[in-house]
């Protein structure tokens, strides 16, 4: 579904992607893990077309296209859903205006008629409440005024609404409570089918207790530099990063 | 508000296909015009035509010497050419003079055709566009370049106490009404355009509304600048009594031509004790073309007087139209515990130029005013706000809240802001508040990655942007102006 | 700034004859001088209404009065900082300090039309620093500055600060006097890259005197600015205070205090042009107004087509003690370019009922909680002086001039 090879980024003068390689096929779920400033938030926003980032070399492709060369949302319509570090606010625009555009455009890209507007609503509150968002909230501005958790959430009713074919997920489990992180979880796990896959950026091997990974990945210094299944999440968490690091 | 917003999503992709300005058409009919220029007699024939007493021909000549000796401000933040008064017809009407049509029967068809296209009803049984309650109906004064067409629903209001005609009609059926408020609010010699205004006035609406009464039906005015090389001289007059109650709407247009065309206004509003006018303009007069050329002059002088003690006064604004524009909707709070509103979206793009805001004058104690004004400035376009709050010393416990945002898109605008705070008051507490940015590039980001394209993305934010003013203004209008945001912007970003 | 004021006619001509009588003792080019005040006729005094930038300040006055040019005289005493080094003038002219920081050799012809021509050609002396690349002034240099007048007397100083690239200095502008006069102080200053310069100025002119400063600052690449202003007079002054951001990555701070009481106006006009890329101010102004005093504060921030990623951010803040008072806040901005973020508030108001309530419950007497108000009110801005001597001088005299403001009103109207 997902390859990427070779995958060399910049921002501005300093390279952070040296060279990243990763394979993700349907149905999977991959972790990746890393040290900070390995550049596991580069490679998310890289691969979700933020223009901040310059592809210096190497190639991203969803489903055989390339998609390194299309816009933001022309990737989002193929199915490529990025959950934010940090959800952004947008003032004035509710939660409900935003998805209902979203899904929408969805629909005209695949150049189906719009979503009927009563079962669009009607699947949005069910989602909400499975995330546990009160209903008041969708009709407030895009994560305007609400709490870190609140965020995280709300990025997880988005992909529970758009359902995306890939989501990489970056720190979406940072800074949430074990309650939040449960709820996330257990997100995650009701769009997991052999269709889809995910990818969690994570920088602690707590979410995987909830979300059981098929592989584990090291990002250090730009590239993975170790592969492995859901053992070595724990090991990373006994011995941490730095025996990796001086092998990169 | 959510029904709004979504409707205008879903109307997106019409709107983005309708790229021209769809009221740029012209009325093929034949009008008595006289032919240009200005003198004492253009002043009595205009004063003749309309049948007005003596007392209304002194008040404009009186006027017009007081403009000759004046100079048009210096200080707006704008520029134009010299407008040679001299080329200028000052009166100009679809039908022969006194001869204004008793029904609509009598209106020529090509009229209610151009009325039709805008979406304007004429029929009482007709609805403006958008509308979506059938109960909810709207009078409608229609005034085509210097004359009233018709004003509908003058019975139903009639029985209510509620007098709404044209103020050339006014001027003659209720004489003494007009007579007393005239002026009163903004005096003849009170700037150079009102000054030319009060001189060469030819059409508006007039409304009264009788003690305790509570308007049974949103009333507007639909102006229509039609004639090329004639200038229209917008004259409105309301005056709410005591513990009255008014929702008002106004909407403009013009065709699309070449040369430039003036519309000096002066809208006076009189709120007595306990008594509230809410005035909403969506104004969408011909802005020119991507090249500057052509497009409206837009100079109006706009005051609302809060008279009696807890009065209040409310100014909508959504001004996406005019090559310039120059007005500030006032509120002169001289009743205790009266209040003022402005709430205003102010679009430029191309080359418009707009310098809007608003006046706020605190004489009366306790009183109270809020401003909020979102300028949204595009392409090569120079917008300014420009804002005085004045607290006199005997304005005891004022208030003042304003908040001033702009957004710039592109790097050839230029959006600024000039807000005056002039308090001798000690107990007063103003604040403003104002903020210039961008759209954020975290946002755009953000929205397009949820599949969004970017023109879309930049409408949704924008609208956003502006969602404080427009929950301020009537359903049917709101609708409206979100849909002529998008218009205005098209093609700015990008 | 549009400056479109029209010669006020023959008043002004007491002016052609006060230069003949001068123009002879005063150093440099006289036919320079004369082109200067020229201009300055042509121009005159801003008029009372159509200039915008004067709308609050009317100085027609001066047209009218009958000025003599101030006489040389010796110091007056004041206290001393310790570690600080001191120039001072004394009615125009330097009288105690090393003679290489000042002087006048020639004032270069401007555009500029009304004041800064009159000063240009009555200038008698004026600061003179200049740093080479990399030279850090070690000690601050404090300037007295002077005037005094039993009958209306007029005197006119310009300043010149260079910095070469990394130079830094703290120079602080002290202007105070006594009697009727009329003073002007022209600065000119530029600071090359990297180059740090904290300028104070302090102005505590006399009930009758006319203190007229105007400050053109340039700031170039990385460099930085931190501008300090006190106005504790009770005459009427003006400060014209115009900054450039000229070259990229500039860095500019303008912390500004007035307190005024009885009849006097204070009015800050502020102009900060951003005209390269990365450029960053701040203002932040606090102002007091009781008795019948004007406080005037018009901060402008102007971006440029090419100064791109700008950020800035502009506090206005008033206190008003009396009605009949008058404060003027106007934080204006002006901006051609999209790619900036600039944000300004203005309040103006009175102290907190409820936080004059708290401290009253706590035991605190009416006048004494207000003014450990008023001085928390302040404090923000006296706290952002980094030179502690300094810093302290200025809270004592803040503090007697607030006191002097908050006795005139006692008895207070009861709070709520």
């Amino acid at each position: 579904m997902l390859e990427i090879k070779d995958l060399h980024a910049r921002i501005g003068d300093k390279e952070i992607l040296k060279g990243a390689t990763l394979i993700v096929n349907p149905g999977e779920v991959h972790a990746i893990m890393g040290p900070n400033g390995a550049g596991k938030s580069t490679l998310a926003n890289v691969l979700s077309g933020h223009a901040g980032y310059t592809v210096t070399a190497g190639t991203a492709t969803l489903d055989g296209v390339d998609i390194l060369s299309l816009t933001p949302e022309e990737r989002a319509c193929r199915g490529l859903f990025l959950g934010f570090q940090y959800p952004v606010e947008v003032s004035g625009v509710s939660n409900l205006v935003l998805l209902k555009a979203a899904v929408n455009a969805r629909h005209k890209f695949r150049g189906e008629p719009e979503a009927n507007a009563v079962q669009l609503l009607a699947k949005v509150r069910e989602r909400a409440k499975q995330v546990e968002i009160d209903a008041k909230m969708l009709s407030r501005g895009v994560n305007e005024g609400f709490s870190g958790g609140e965020k995280k959430r709300n990025e997880i009713l988005q992909m529970l609404v758009l359902e995306p074919r890939l989501a990489i997920l970056d720190e979406t489990d940072s800074g949430l409570d074990i309650d939040a992180l449960k709820v996330v979880a257990n997100g995650i796990n009701a769009l997991r089918s052999p269709e889809r896959s995910t990818v969690l950026v994570t920088h602690y091997q707590r979410l995987l207790d909830y979300v059981k990974p098929d592989y584990v990945h090291v990002l250090a210094a730009g590239k993975i530099v170790k592969s492995g299944g859901p053992e070595l999440a724990l090991e990373l968490e006994q011995r941490g990063y730095g025996w990796l690091e001086e092998a990169a | 508000m959510e029904a709004r917003v979504e409707t205008r999503t879903q109307d997106n992709e019409e709107l983005f296909r309708s790229r021209e300005y769809k009221e740029g058409f012209v009325t093929d009919i034949e009008q008595e015009t006289v032919p240009p220029g200005l003198s004492e007699d253009t002043i009595r024939f205009i004063s003749h035509i309309k049948g007005e007493p003596e007392w209304a021909l002194e008040f404009r000549l009186r006027a017009y010497h007081r403009w000759l000796k004046m100079k048009r401000p210096w200080w707006p933040h704008v520029h134009y050419p010299q407008i040679d008064y001299q080329d200028i017809s000052y009166y100009s009407s679809p039908f022969a003079a006194k001869k204004k049509p008793k029904s609509l029967d009598e209106v020529d068809p090509k009229l209610l055709e151009t009325y039709k296209k805008l979406g304007v009803p004429l029929q009482e049984q007709a609805q403006l566009a958008g509308v979506v309650d059938p109960s909810r109906n709207v009078a409608v004064d229609a005034i085509f370049d210097s004359t009233s067409i018709v004003t509908t629903f003058r019975e139903k209001l009639g029985k209510a106490g509620v007098l709404f005609c044209s103020i050339s009609d006014a001027i003659r059926d209720y004489p003494e009404i007009v007579q007393k408020y005239l002026g009163s609010v903004v005096p003849f010699g009170d700037n150079f355009y009102a000054a030319l205004n009060s001189a060469v006035f030819t059409d508006g609406s007039f409304v009264f509304i009788p003690k305790g009464v509570r308007c049974p039906m949103e009333l507007s005015t639909y102006f229509r600048i039609n004639k090329g090389k004639t200038g229209q001289f917008e004259r409105t007059l309301i005056i709410a009594e005591d513990h009255s109650h008014v929702s008002y709407l106004e909407g403009c247009t013009a065709p699309q031509r070449d040369e430039n065309q003036l519309h000096a206004a002066v809208v006076e509003l009189v709120a007595l004790e306990g008594a509230e006018i809410k005035y909403s303009t969506v104004q969408n007069w011909y802005p020119g073309d991507e090249n500057g050329k052509g497009g409206v002059f837009n100079f109006v002088t706009k005051r609302g007087d809060c008279r009696g003690a807890r009065s209040k006064i409310s100014w909508t604004q959504v001004e996406t139209g005019s090559a310039i524009t120059w007005k500030y909707p006032s509120v002169i709070l001289r009743g205790d515990e009266s209040v003022g509103e402005f709430y205003s979206v102010s679009v430029t793009h191309h080359f418009q130029q707009a310098d809007t805001g608003t006046k706020m004058t605190h004489i009366g104690k306790n009183t109270r005013s809020t401003i909020v004004s979102k300028g949204i400035a595009a392409g090569k376009s120079d917008q300014s706000y420009r804002g005085l709050v004045r607290v006199y010393a005997g304005a005891e416990g004022a208030r003042n809240h304003t908040r001033c945002d702009s957004l710039l898109i592109g790097d050839k605008c230029g959006a600024h802001t000039f807000p005056y705070n002039e308090i001798r008051n000690r107990s007063a507490q103003v604040e403003h508040e104002a903020t210039t940015s961008k759209i954020s590039e975290d946002q755009m980001f953000y929205v397009r990655s949820r599949g969004i394209s970017e023109e879309d993305a930049v409408s949704m934010i924008v609208n956003g942007f502006c969602k404080d003013v427009f929950k301020e203004l009537p359903m049917e209008f709101a609708v409206e102006a979100q849909k002529l945001l998008t218009v205005t912007l098209e093609g700015a970003v990008g | 700034m549009s400056t479109k004021a029209t010669a006020t006619g023959a008043p002004l001509e007491s002016w052609r004859r006060l230069f003949d009588e001068t123009v002879a003792s005063l150093p440099g080019d006289a036919a320079q001088r004369r082109r200067q005040l020229e201009r300055f006729m042509a121009t005159g005094f801003p008029p009372k209404k159509g200039v915008e930038h004067w709308r609050y300040t009317d100085v027609t006055a001066l047209a009218r009065t009958a000025y003599a040019v101030a006489q040389r005289d010796k110091a007056p005493s004041f206290r001393r900082l310790p570690d600080t080094d001191y120039l001072v003038f004394v009615n125009g002219h330097g009288v105690e300090g090393d003679a290489a920081r000042h002087g006048l050799r020639e004032v270069a012809d401007s555009e500029h039309g009304n004041i800064v021509a009159l000063n240009a050609a009555f200038a008698s002396d004026g600061l003179r620093l200049e740093l080479a690349p990399g030279k850090r002034l070690e000690r601050p240099l404090y300037v007295v500055d002077y005037r005094s007048g039993e009958a209306p007397s007029t005197s006119h100083l310009r300043h010149r600060i260079t910095l070469g690239d990394n130079a830094e200095a703290t120079v602080i502008l002290d202007s105070r006097g006594d009697g009727h006069y009329f003073g002007t102080a022209v600065l000119e200053a530029k600071l090359g890259a990297g180059a740090h310069l904290h300028l104070y100025r302090i102005q505590e002119a006399a009930a009758g005197a006319t203190d007229l400063a105007t400050s053109f600052v340039s700031v170039g690449r990385d460099a930085a600015f931190e501008a300090y202003s006190f106005d504790l007079g009770s005459g009427l002054a003006r400060h014209d205070f115009n900054v450039t951001l000229a070259a990229h990555g500039a860095d500019v701070k303008v912390h500004a205090l007035t307190v005024a009481d009885q009849r006097t106006h204070v009015d800050n006009q502020v102009k900060v042009e951003h005209a390269a890329p990365h450029g960053r101010s701040r203002i932040d102004f606090r102002g007091i107004a009781g008795g019948r005093a004007k406080v005037i504060f018009d901060g402008l921030i102007l971006v440029d087509r090419g100064a791109t990623k700008t950020d800035s951010d502009q506090r206005i803040a008033n206190l008003l003690l009396s009605s009949r008072a008058e404060v003027n806040a106007k934080p204006e901005l002006e901006i051609y370019n999209d790619d900036v973020r600039c944000d300004h508030g203005a309040a103006t108001g009175q102290l907190d009922p409820v936080q004059l309530f708290y401290l009253r419950s706590r035991g605190i007497d009416e006048m004494t909680a207000r003014e450990l108000l008023t001085l928390a009110f302040v404090s923000t801005v006296l706290e952002t002086v980094p030179n502690e001597p300094l810093r302290e001088m200025l809270r004592e005299r803040v503090g007697q001039r607030l006191q002097a403001a908050l006795a005139a009103e006692a008895p207070a109207e009861a709070s709520a």
